[in-house]
């Protein structure tokens, strides 16, 4: 297993909006679309590199990439991607996303469907299930929100309170109010899933306690080529908590 | 100077154990814990002594808002001014202020305005805020747009009451083809706006530009003094010097017939307004993107202990000038002094707190009116 950190750090420029985008590997590429935690590098993308050309990006208005005035919905990121495989020069990736970041991924698809090859997509939020209460992200500290994140808790990493939050922290926390804050889940979504013709493996930690697995259950009812990847013992973040069995299942997915 | 008397309408019958059971005042404090009766009864009380301000010679009675909270009880201060209007003939009735952030459609704001300056022949003084953080999750309205939708808002309120309708606005967040307020306001061009901060740039940068009066509301006579230069400088950047008529303090007093009576009894209402009131986590207080990412950390420490109970010690608001407390003579030589060094031709006056009871208060403003306004309105 290849565990040395060998990523490229570059800031490159999407019709006028500067991204910082984190790249290693070769071979297929693939697209890593981050959650409401933020971008960077990480073990999981670290594994992934050594059989793909991982494009790990921060998105706008997270980290330190530029957010435009006008910028403030899962649509805009959406286009915003078609935009960054235009300036990139990819006509097709696999895609992979987290949470916020699977939600975009499937919007992309929805919008772009010709680019996405295959579609992996990880406990992701924003599914409106009628007459459900979600977890409110809003209401819970940064720490109490990292807790539930995680089924085995002593694991869990160190989150700073309110008053020693770094500014890329801060941002992130804000962007993602931005998108989620007024309404923190899109009732069409399942709707319109009904028509994407990509092929797309929806994997879930079954201890979700933000979003419950029965999102999961509702995605797959409603992507026609779909294939639901439960795993066990595992909570909000199966990339950080059991990536091993997220990375196999991707490979045999691929 | 002018003198103004400010009430915010607590709910004061909160439980002995709320600090057990609950960590908020705002938002998600139950209004089961609201009793209908004693609000009827609270809420006359507090007319009543706002009122009794207008005979004590008070310049102004004030009122504010704010939603789903013990600390409060004025959802619409409009409301209140209306109640207000009617029952007074002299002072100008302050709204310190109309969160016009939180409205989708601000013309509402500017007819209701312009109906209480219509009914009381222009004594309204019209203050715009933009909510605190703890209103962003009552409403679930987007803080990080809360600043740009303050300044449209603030716009298209301006445009209804001055530009002869129909007229139309285009903005970012506020579209409206038709904006033409029936009535328009008594006083030409319009009502005086006042724009009350606790310190932020932005709000002081803007009323600075306006001329519009800053209201410094909740602080410690050190974040005073650098608002209040803040301003001064603004406007000299903006090309005038600053009178101090546009500088406005808002502050706790409380007058009781000896230093030491009013500082015992002033004690035991601020514990209860800081330690009950007050409440609520940080989160309320600063929701993500209600403060620009790079002064946020900085701001969130400033204001360290603010919503947890117990964090504020009586002396140390003494010694801050968050709350001033004494005789007659005692508060009127303060204030004196402090006028000096601060200059600040508005003093907003909380003269009601925490859990002070309805004779207190009145002895409080009886006491201000007879024994210190005098002083202070020949300042």
């Amino acid at each position: 297993m290849n565990t040395d950190v060998s990523y490229s750090l570059e800031t490159i420029d999407v019709r006028g909006l500067r991204v910082r985008l984190y790249r290693a590997g070769k071979g297929e590429p693939l697209l890593w679309l981050h959650g409401a935690n933020g971008g960077g590098w990480n073990p999981f993308l670290q594994q992934l590199s050594s059989r793909y050309e991982v494009l790990a990006p921060e998105h706008p208005g997270f980290g330190q990439s530029d957010l435009p005035d006008w910028f403030d919905s899962i649509e805009d990121m959406a286009f915003h991607y078609r935009d960054f495989l235009d300036t990139l020069g990819y006509e097709r990736v696999t895609i992979c996303g987290s949470s916020l970041g699977g939600w975009i991924g499937l919007q992309l698809a929805l919008i772009q469907a010709h680019r996405v090859k295959k579609l992996i997509v990880s406990d992701v939020a924003g599914v409106h299930i009628p007459g459900r209460d979600s977890i409110d992200p809003f209401t819970l500290t940064v720490p109490q929100l990292t807790e539930r994140c995680f089924y085995d808790t002593s694991r869990l990493p160190k989150t700073p309170q309110l008053s020693e939050m770094p500014v890329e922290m801060i941002r992130n926390r804000a962007m993602f109010a931005r998108l989620t804050w007024e309404r923190g889940c899109d009732p069409k979504l399942l709707h319109r899933l009904g028509g994407l013709s990509v092929p797309v493996l929806i994997v879930w930690g079954r201890q979700d306690e933000l979003v419950p697995l029965s999102s999961g259950e509702k995605l797959k009812k409603a992507i026609p080529d779909s294939e639901l990847f439960v795993i066990d013992e595992c909570g909000h973040l199966p990339y950080v908590e059991k990536p091993e069995d997220f990375l196999n299942r991707i490979a045999s997915f691929i | 100077m002018e003198i103004y008397g400010f009430h915010l309408m607590p709910y004061m019958n909160m439980p002995e154990d709320f600090n057990d059971k609950y960590d908020s005042a705002w938002v998600t404090y139950s209004n089961s814990n609201f009793d209908p009766k004693y609000g009827h009864e609270l809420y006359n009380l507090y007319l009543d002594e706002l009122e009794f301000c207008e005979r004590m010679g008070f310049d102004g009675i004030g009122v504010n808002e704010h939603h789903q909270t013990a600390y409060g009880l004025m959802p619409s201060p409009n409301v209140m001014a209306a109640t207000l209007a009617r029952r007074t003939t002299k002072v100008k009735i302050a709204i310190l202020g109309n969160a016009i952030s939180l409205r989708d459609h601000p013309q509402r704001v500017a007819e209701e305005v312009a109906m209480l300056d219509v009914i009381t022949g222009g004594r309204i003084i019209s203050g715009f805020v933009r909510g605190i953080g703890a209103e962003y999750y009552s409403f679930r309205l987007d803080p990080t747009k809360s600043k740009e939708r303050f300044f449209e808002a603030h716009d298209i309120i301006i445009q209804a009451w001055t530009q002869p309708g129909p007229t139309s606005y285009h903005g970012k967040h506020y579209h409206f083809t038709h904006i033409n307020s029936w009535p328009v306001p008594y006083q030409k061009p319009h009502p005086p706006i006042w724009c009350p901060s606790q310190g932020s740039r932005d709000t002081i940068h803007f009323a600075a530009e306006r001329r519009y009066p800053y209201l410094q509301t909740f602080s410690s006579i050190p974040s005073v003094k650098k608002s209040f230069d803040l301003y001064r400088e603004a406007a000299e950047e903006f090309g005038y010097t600053a009178p101090a008529e546009q500088l406005g303090w808002s502050v706790l007093i409380y007058c009781a017939e000896t230093d030491a009576r009013a500082l015992e009894e002033a004690e035991e209402h601020a514990a209860y307004f800081f330690s009950k009131h007050l409440v609520m986590p940080t989160d309320f207080l600063f929701p993500p993107g209600y403060l620009p990412a790079e002064t946020h950390q900085k701001t969130v420490q400033s204001k360290a202990g603010l919503g947890t109970p117990g964090a504020f010690q009586f002396k140390d608001l003494i010694d801050r000038g968050m709350l001033i407390a004494g005789s007659p003579d005692s508060v009127r030589d303060q204030l004196i002094e402090l006028n000096r060094t601060l200059g600040f031709g508005k003093l907003n006056i909380n003269m009601h707190f925490g859990n002070m009871p309805h004779h207190r208060t009145m002895k409080n403003i009886e006491l201000l009116g007879k024994h210190v306004l005098p002083a202070l309105r020949a300042l």
